[in-house]
């Protein structure tokens, strides 16, 4: 407990702590956290989560997204307080991310590889969806009218 | 809060807000319980209203008890993850409630005096069928009905900063007074004008919406960065259409929810009743899923994509310069929709316990004040253990979303039973067990969208041979053979 008998000295070391702790956390790299043993994300239908180790409070991060792990033409997908992003709608391909806070070091790359179900069985699925929806509602017409006839 | 363009947001009321907001519309609807309640002179009065419910509120209870809390919070997200083809995934859940019309129009011919759907599975399948069709609606309905507590738990935490446990239990206290001072009088009364909250918040926030985003812009920037939600060809969301729609489907023809208001409804007013209320949600879902779309554009990123759709529409709301009003507004809609599935849930369960369970497997006789006395039981029972498992907060939302395949697989069992002279049974009924397992394997093993398909295939094919394989004449309700 610091104890000092001015208050002005205290808010003066206060505020200087607060200042300095940012700086710290600015400068530190954040990194992405993952499930163990895995180093890529997949996913089957373009989304995402991604989430980061926070560096205290009220540091802003900013994530970028690239198709390539040099991130020459960069995407800035998310610049906030948040530790974590959502992302949907992604289209097959694969996918590197960064994140950091902002001013700091950007953290190692982040793969993701999004890949949608295999197209032949996407197609049977959906044919036989198609069949299932037409005979249902057909059956149940069909025997809505003999019965009411 | 904002940083370059992209911001987070959920601000809330204060929970004495909060509190008296619920406890508002609660008082209201135990008082209207209370009242409507007195018209039901005797056990098939509280159990079906009378047999004498008209269109107004046929449509208006059935389209309110299809606007459940999932509606509100999934629908958003479906839109989120797969786009406008997810959209219109959850929308097609309209189709179960139109097509039940004309199963409503059977059901009143075949089991005129009829009190639920298990009268029906008895009758067509026998014992065996009964016994399948109770396992798998009493699971499904008590998990469906455990997810809406839970979501009226964390609603409130998250709106109002009403603890979890007494939000929760706030909820269920409110829907189980109105249910048991009035049973099915009260449940389509309070129905009607939670329905019409509802249509009025929605269409008020759609509204809103629209004014505030520039529809090009955001076309534009969802084909940028989120390319799949606005393709023709994405997968995953296409397969999520045919899914929903055989989920919507099986949910709607299995369970006792909708078999009593068929037989709650005037003979001539149930068809008219489902085919209008499922036009009337339709766009519910629509209007629902594009809050999620906009998130995007509008600068809102997503970290718990389960609160996306209250989370666009507060912002919205905040932004047009309505303040805490748009918290009240978005929890008294929610509020609405969540007690209007739950009072539904508890008072159709409870009859399946009642009159299929304690008077049919358990051979008893009551009086009318011996019905009331252990309906109320059966509701207070049905509310405790769904209490006790939205306390855990256990992953309730998988086991329904799982039993996708459960439900897919009675649509056909249901269709044949309904309109065909002959099948066998013992086929139909392998159809549902295989048609039951398949949804489970697919939805674990494959993927999570087409467990429902895969469940409503298998028994469909299964149906279909029993109607050519040992085939023998099934008699209807009245002993005759149709």
């Amino acid at each position: 407990m610091i104890r000092t008998k001015s208050p002005f000295l205290f808010s003066l070391f206060w505020i200087a702590a607060c200042i300095g702790s940012f700086l710290n956390a600015a400068e530190e790299s954040v990194t992405f956290t993952v499930p163990p043993g895995e180093e890529m994300l997949t996913s089957a239908d373009g989304v995402l989560s991604l989430s980061w180790e926070s560096a205290g409070d009220g540091v802003i991060y900013e994530l970028e997204q690239s198709v390539d792990d040099s991130f020459t033409n960069p995407t800035m997908r998310y610049s906030g307080p948040d530790v974590g992003s959502y992302l949907t709608g992604l289209a097959e391909g694969d996918y590197f991310f960064r994140v950091r806070a902002k001013g700091g070091e950007w953290s190692e790359p982040l793969r993701a590889k999004v890949t949608f179900i295999d197209r032949r069985v996407l197609w049977i699925l959906l044919v036989s969806g198609f069949v299932v929806v037409a005979a249902t509602v057909g059956t149940i017409l069909t025997g809505w009218r003999k019965t009411e006839s | 809060m904002e940083e370059n363009g992209v911001m987070t947001i959920f601000a809330s009321i204060s929970s004495t807000t909060a509190w008296a907001t619920v406890i508002g519309l609660g008082a209201l609807w135990v008082l209207l319980g209370y009242y409507w309640g007195k018209k039901a002179k005797d056990g098939e009065g509280f159990m079906l209203a009378g047999r004498n419910v008209g269109l107004a509120l046929g449509s208006a209870t059935a389209m309110a008890t299809w606007v459940t809390s999932n509606t509100m919070m999934v629908a958003p997200v479906l839109a989120l993850e797969k786009g406008v083809w997810g959209m219109l995934a959850y929308s097609s859940a309209a189709f179960g409630l139109m097509l039940f019309a004309p199963l409503a129009i059977r059901i009143k011919k075949l089991l005129p005096e009829g009190f639920t759907a298990g009268d029906f599975f008895l009758k067509k399948y026998g014992r065996p069928g009964w016994a399948i069709f109770m396992l798998i609606t009493l699971l499904y309905s008590i998990t469906w009905l455990v997810t809406m507590a839970i979501a009226g738990g964390k609603l409130l935490e998250a709106l109002g900063g009403i603890p979890y446990m007494q939000g929760m239990t706030l909820i269920m206290v409110v829907c189980v007074a109105y249910t048991l001072f009035g049973g099915l009088f009260a449940v389509i009364g309070t129905d009607f004008i939670q329905s019409l909250i509802i249509l009025i918040g929605v269409v008020f926030i759609g509204v809103m919406i629209v004014l505030k985003l520039d529809f090009g812009e955001t076309y534009e920037y969802v084909s940028v960065n989120q390319p799949s939600l606005v393709s023709v060809m994405m997968p995953a969301a296409l397969l999520a259409f045919f899914n929903n729609m055989l989920f919507g489907f099986g949910e709607v023809f299995h369970n006792n929810v909708w078999w009593s208001r068929a037989f709650a409804m005037r003979d001539d007013v149930a068809p008219k009743a489902f085919f209008v209320s499922g036009l009337l949600w339709f766009p519910i879902p629509i209007a629902a899923g594009f809050l999620a779309l906009a998130a995007g554009p509008l600068g809102i990123n997503v970290t718990d994509a389960s609160k996306v759709g209250p989370m666009v529409a507060e912002h919205v709301l905040n932004e047009s310069g309505m303040g805490s009003f748009a918290s009240i507004l978005i929890l008294v809609v929610l509020f609405c929709s969540i007690a209007s599935s739950i009072d539904s849930l508890l008072a159709a369960t409870s009859d399946l316990l009642v009159k299929d369970l304690y008077l049919g497997l358990g051979k008893k006789k009551l009086t009318d004040h011996g019905f009331r006395k252990v309906a109320a039981v059966a509701i207070i029972g049905v509310a405790v253990l769904a209490w006790t498992m939205a306390k855990f907060e256990w992953n309730v939302g998988l086991v329904l979303y799982s039993a996708g395949g459960l439900v897919a697989a009675l649509i056909w069992p249901v269709i044949a039973g309904l309109f065909w002279k002959t099948y066998n049974r013992n086929i139909v009924l392998a159809g549902i067990v295989l048609g039951c397992i398949t949804g489970y394997v697919t939805f674990f093993k494959i993927e999570p969208y087409i467990g429902a398909l895969c469940g409503a295939t298998v028994s469909m094919v299964f149906t279909v041979i029993s109607r050519f394989v040992g085939a023998t004449p099934q008699e209807n309700y009245t002993g005759q053979t149709t």
